[in-house]
């Protein structure tokens, strides 16, 4: 039996962040920073009083990706 | 444990829409002689190993052994000069944790992709895009801590 798709769902990470670093909420729901470099965005999230901020990097939004390198 | 995949908007193959994607990108705690960051990298079945931005490397502490550089590739042919460097990995679903010790490449840029020696290969994985979840249990050769 195949299971149904979860109707619990964060927000969709949206194409203006493609090429950036981004930072998620403590909740892992809400993105709370985003920026050039995992520093700055780091720096940003905890000021904003992330306690552990999930960071991510984005690939660019305007193809497809098939993998890294 | 189990994970949800995460949805994203790209522009697929027409230039001009967005279109949804739904990605295996899993929490994935990295844990340094200094200190530890939470990432989200792409679980990625088709990545030999665990490639980690340099950055990270500098964040937490970790010392890089230049000594062992490596070049990859993916599939077309650009490449990337890697490095390997000994961490704590940790990946938790908030009910279950698994945490080991393993060498990871770093190296300069964004990649950040979870990959098989020293991480995927101690867990049966299971991406179910239809349901939209990432099953990860560890298998017999798991190295670590539950």
């Amino acid at each position: 039996m195949k299971q149904q798709p979860s109707e619990w769902e964060p927000e969709p990470v949206g194409a203006e962040y493609g090429g950036k670093w981004i930072a998620w909420d403590d909740a892992a729901q809400k993105i709370v920073a985003s920026g050039a470099t995992l520093e700055e965005v780091r720096d940003q999230a905890l000021r904003a009083g992330v306690r552990l901020p999930g960071l991510e990097f984005v690939p660019p939004s305007d193809r497809a990706f098939v993998g890294g390198v | 444990m189990n994970f949800a995949y995460r949805r994203y908007l790209v522009e697929l193959f027409d230039g001009a829409s967005l279109s949804e994607v739904y990605r295996p990108v899993v929490p994935l705690l990295v844990h340094g002689p200094r200190s530890s960051l939470l990432l989200r990298p792409l679980l990625d079945s088709g990545a030999d190993f665990t490639l980690l931005p340099l950055a990270v490397a500098q964040t937490i502490g970790v010392e890089v052994d230049t000594d062992r550089a490596g070049t990859v590739g993916g599939i077309e042919s650009g490449s990337l000069v890697t490095y390997p460097g000994e961490v704590g990995l940790e990946l938790s679903d908030g009910t279950q944790s698994y945490r080991w010790r393993t060498t990871v490449r770093f190296a300069a840029g964004n990649n950040l992709l979870l990959g098989h020696l020293g991480s995927l290969e101690f867990f049966t994985v299971t991406l179910d895009h239809y349901a939209r979840t990432i099953s990860l249990e560890p298998n017999v050769i798991f190295p670590g801590q539950a």
